[in-house]
C-alpha cells in the first residue's frame, strides 16, 4: 500500500510538472494560439505478486514530443524494476530470500513526413547480474491512398550476463541477439484493420543462467519423480551430481502475429492471435481478446483475455538422468535446464481496464487517470516443485497532454 | 484483399511455415574428469581434497546440507550414513568422500573435463575455484586465497595429481589438524 501511494504521488507530480498549461489556466485567460508541438508525460506504478513469492514493483515515467500531424515524434522511458523473490528455485538450493533493482531506458524516434517514414530507437538495461544494449532501425511506406502500411524493421542487442556481486570481466557471458521483422496493416473497411507481423530472431551466445543447477538422477530413479515433486524428495533422490544449466548456444525464433481491430457502435474489439515457433522445438500459441468501451466520454474500460499454450524445448526433461562411471567418467545430458519457461505449460489470463478522462472540457483527455488489474494462472505441465502459479498485476498511471 | 496484398500475405505465411525445427545435436555428453582413485596409486587420491573441504566449506551452515549444489558430506557437517553424527566417526568416510568428489566435478562437468584436459591449466575457469579464492561472490566469502595451500589442494586435483601435503597443510590450526567433536546421535548410547 505505502509503495502504491508513493506511486500515486510520483505520477502526480509528473503531471504537475506537464502540464503547466493546465495550471495558469485559473490565474490567466487562456491562449487560443495552437502550438504546432504536442508533448506529453505519463507516470505508472506496477504492482506483480505471484504464488511463488516473487514480488515486482516497477515505476515507470514516459515522455512524448511530437508535432500535431505524428511526422516526427521522440519517445523516452525510464523504469526501475524492484524485484523481491524467494521462489521455489532458491528455496530448493537452501539460498535466502534476494532483492534486485533493475533499470531500463530507451528513446525512439520517428520521422514521417509523408508515404515513407524511418524510425530508430535505444535502449539499456542494467542490474546488478545484467547488462543489455540495444539498438534498432525501422522502415514504413503507406500506400493504397494511405489506407495501408507496410513497415520492416531491424535490431541488433548484446547482452552481458554475470554473477551478482561479481565484475564481468571475472564472470560473464555474451549473448547477441538479431532481430529481422516485416508486417502490413490493412484497412479493410470504415470498422475494420487487420494486421501481419512476421518476425525472425537469432540469437548467439550462452544464455544459461548462471544460478541454475539442475538436479539429476540415476536411470531407476527418474521415472518414479513425479510432477510438482516436492524439494525433500529431489534433495533425497537426486545425485551428487548437480551440474549447472547447459543451454543450445544458438537459437533462431519465428513468430507470425495477426491482429484484428474492429469498432463498433461506441466500442472497439482487438484480437491478437500469435504463432511462434523456434529450432530449440518449443512451439507456442497466444491469444489475446481485448474490447475497448467508450462508457461516457469520460471513461472507458477494457476487459481482456488471455490464452497461452506452449509446448516443451525438445531437450526438456522433468528428471534429467546423469550417469556416473569408474575412473571418473561421467555421463550428463548435453543440454539441461530447470527453466519453467522452457517447459510445457498453459496460461490464461483475464482483467480490465479503466481510463478515467480527468481534464478539463473541452478536452478532458488530455489529463486522463489509468487503472488495470489482471490476473494470470499458470500450469506447469512436466516441472519439478510447483504445477501451478497464480499471479496478479496491478497498474496505476497517469498521462497529461500539453502543448 | 487485392491481388498483390493476397502475394504478400501468402509469402508471409511461407516465410513462417518454413520455420524449421533445429536438431540440438547429441543428447548426451560423455565426460572425463579427474579420476577419483589416482592412475598411479591405490585408495582414493580425492581423500584429501575432501577432507579440506570438509573442514573449511562442510560445516551445517554452510555447505553441509542438502538443498545445496555443491553438497559436501564428511565429520565437521552432514553425515552420509545414518548411523553416523558430526565428529562420529572422526574422519570423512571412503562413501563420504566419494560422494563430495562427484558434487565436485558435478557443478560444471565440462569444464572441469576441459581443464583436466589440459592438465589443470586455467582452473579459474570453474566457479569452484572462484568462489573458494573470493574473486567471486561467495557467501562464506575468501576460504582459499589464491595460493594458499587450501587453494594448491583444491586446483591441484584439478590437474589430476593431488597434492596432498598441501591439502594436509590447509587442515592445520595451530599445527594440530583438529578433530571434530563427537556428537552422539540423540538417544543413542555413549
Amino acid at each position: 500500500m505505502r509503495l502504491q501511494l508513493i506511486g500515486a504521488v510520483t505520477v502526480v507530480a509528473l503531471v504537475a510538472r506537464a502540464d503547466p498549461a493546465e495550471a495558469d489556466a485559473s490565474t490567466s485567460p487562456p491562449a487560443p494560439k495552437q502550438s504546432s508541438v504536442v508533448a506529453s508525460a505519463s507516470g505508472e506504478m506496477a504492482v506483480y505478486a505471484d504464488t511463488d513469492h516473487i514480488t515486482v514493483v516497477t515505476p515507470t515515467a514516459t515522455a512524448t514530443v511530437g508535432d500535431r500531424l505524428s511526422a516526427w515524434t521522440v519517445r523516452g522511458q525510464y523504469l526501475v524494476d524492484a524485484i523481491s523473490a524467494a521462489s521455489v528455485d532458491i528455496v530448493s538450493t537452501a539460498s535466502q530470500r534476494w532483492q534486485e533493482v533493475r533499470q531500463a531506458g530507451s528513446v525512439q524516434g520517428t520521422y514521417k513526413p509523408g508515404s515513407f517514414g524511418i524510425g530508430a530507437s535505444a535502449a539499456i538495461s542494467s542490474e546488478p547480474d545484467y547488462l543489455s544494449l540495444a539498438g534498432g532501425a525501422n522502415l514504413s511506406w503507406d500506400f493504397f491512398h494511405k489506407s495501408h502500411t507496410f513497415f520492416v524493421g531491424v535490431a541488433h542487442a548484446h547482452d552481458t550476463i554475470g554473477r551478482s556481486g561479481t565484475p564481468f570481466d571475472v564472470y560473464s557471458q555474451a549473448l547477441n541477439s538479431e532481430t529481422v521483422n516485416a508486417g502490413i496493416t490493412l484497412t479493410l473497411n470504415r470498422s475494420t484493420v487487420l494486421s501481419f507481423v512476421d518476425e525472425v530472431g537469432i540469437e548467439r551466445g550462452d544464455q544459461s543462467k548462471p544460478y541454475r543447477y539442475v538436479p539429476m538422477f540415476g536411470a531407476d530413479v527418474a521415472p518414479t519423480i513425479g510432477k510438482g515433486e516436492s524439494i525433500d524428495v529431489v534433495n533425497e533422490r537426486r545425485l551428487q551430481v548437480r551440474p549447472l544449466e547447459h543451454l543450445p548456444e544458438s537459437r533462431e525464433r519465428y513468430s507470425l502475429t495477426a491482429r484484428l481491430g474492429y469498432r463498433f457502435g461506441r466500442g472497439t474489439l482487438r484480437i491478437d492471435e500469435r504463432l511462434y515457433t523456434d529450432t530449440w522445438n518449443l512451439h507456442a500459441s497466444t491469444t489475446e481478446m481485448r474490447a475497448y468501451w467508450d462508457v461516457s466520454r469520460r471513461l472507458m474500460i477494457w476487459p481482456r483475455l488471455r490464452v497461452h499454450v506452449q509446448t516443451p524445448v525438445s531437450f526438456w526433461q522433468r528428471a534429467y538422468v546423469a550417469t556416473n562411471g569408474p575412473g571418473g567418467t561421467l555421463e550428463v545430458p548435453r543440454y539441461r535446464t530447470g527453466d519453467r519457461e522452457l517447459g510445457p505449460l498453459e496460461s490464461f489470463g483475464g482483467g480490465a481496464g479503466a481510463t478515467f478522462a480527468i481534464g478539463r472540457d473541452p478536452d478532458p483527455s488530455r489529463l486522463a487517470l489509468t487503472f488495470q488489474l489482471d490476473a494470470m494462472s499458470t500450469q506447469f505441465l512436466d516441472d519439478l516443485y510447483v504445477s501451478s502459479r497464480m499471479a496478479g498485476l496491478a497498474t496505476l498511471g497517469l498521462q497529461g497532454v500539453f502543448e | 484483399m487485392t491481388g498483390r496484398v493476397r502475394v504478400a500475405f501468402t509469402l508471409v505465411v511461407l516465410a513462417f511455415a518454413d520455420a524449421c525445427s533445429g536438431d540440438p545435436g547429441e543428447t548426451r555428453a560423455a565426460l572425463h574428469e579427474p579420476p577419483f582413485v589416482a592412475f598411479d596409486g591405490g585408495g582414493s587420491s580425492f581423500l584429501p581434497v575432501a577432507r579440506t573441504l570438509d573442514q573449511h566449506c562442510g560445516t551445517i551452515d554452510c555447505h553441509g546440507q542438502v538443498g545445496r549444489n555443491l553438497r559436501l558430506y564428511g565429520s565437521f557437517g552432514m553425515r552420509l550414513a545414518e548411523t553416523d553424527t558430526p565428529g562420529c566417526p572422526t574422519d570423512v568416510t571412503a562413501a563420504e568422500a566419494e560422494a563430495d568428489y562427484w558434487t565436485v566435478v558435478g557443478l560444471e562437468p565440462e569444464m572441469t573435463a576441459t581443464v583436466y584436459a589440459e592438465r589443470g591449466g586455467r582452473p579459474e575457469r570453474l566457479t569452484v575455484v572462484q568462489k573458494a579464492r573470493g574473486a567471486q561472490a561467495h557467501k562464506g566469502g575468501t576460504v582459499f586465497p589464491k595460493g594458499s595451500d587450501g587453494d594448491a589442494c583444491l586446483v591441484s586435483f584439478f590437474s589430476g595429481a593431488v597434492d596432498a601435503p598441501s591439502c594436509n597443510n590447509s587442515q592445520r590450526q595451530n599445527g594440530e589438524i583438529p578433530v571434530p567433536l563427537c556428537t552422539p546421535k540423540p538417544g543413542s548410547s555413549p
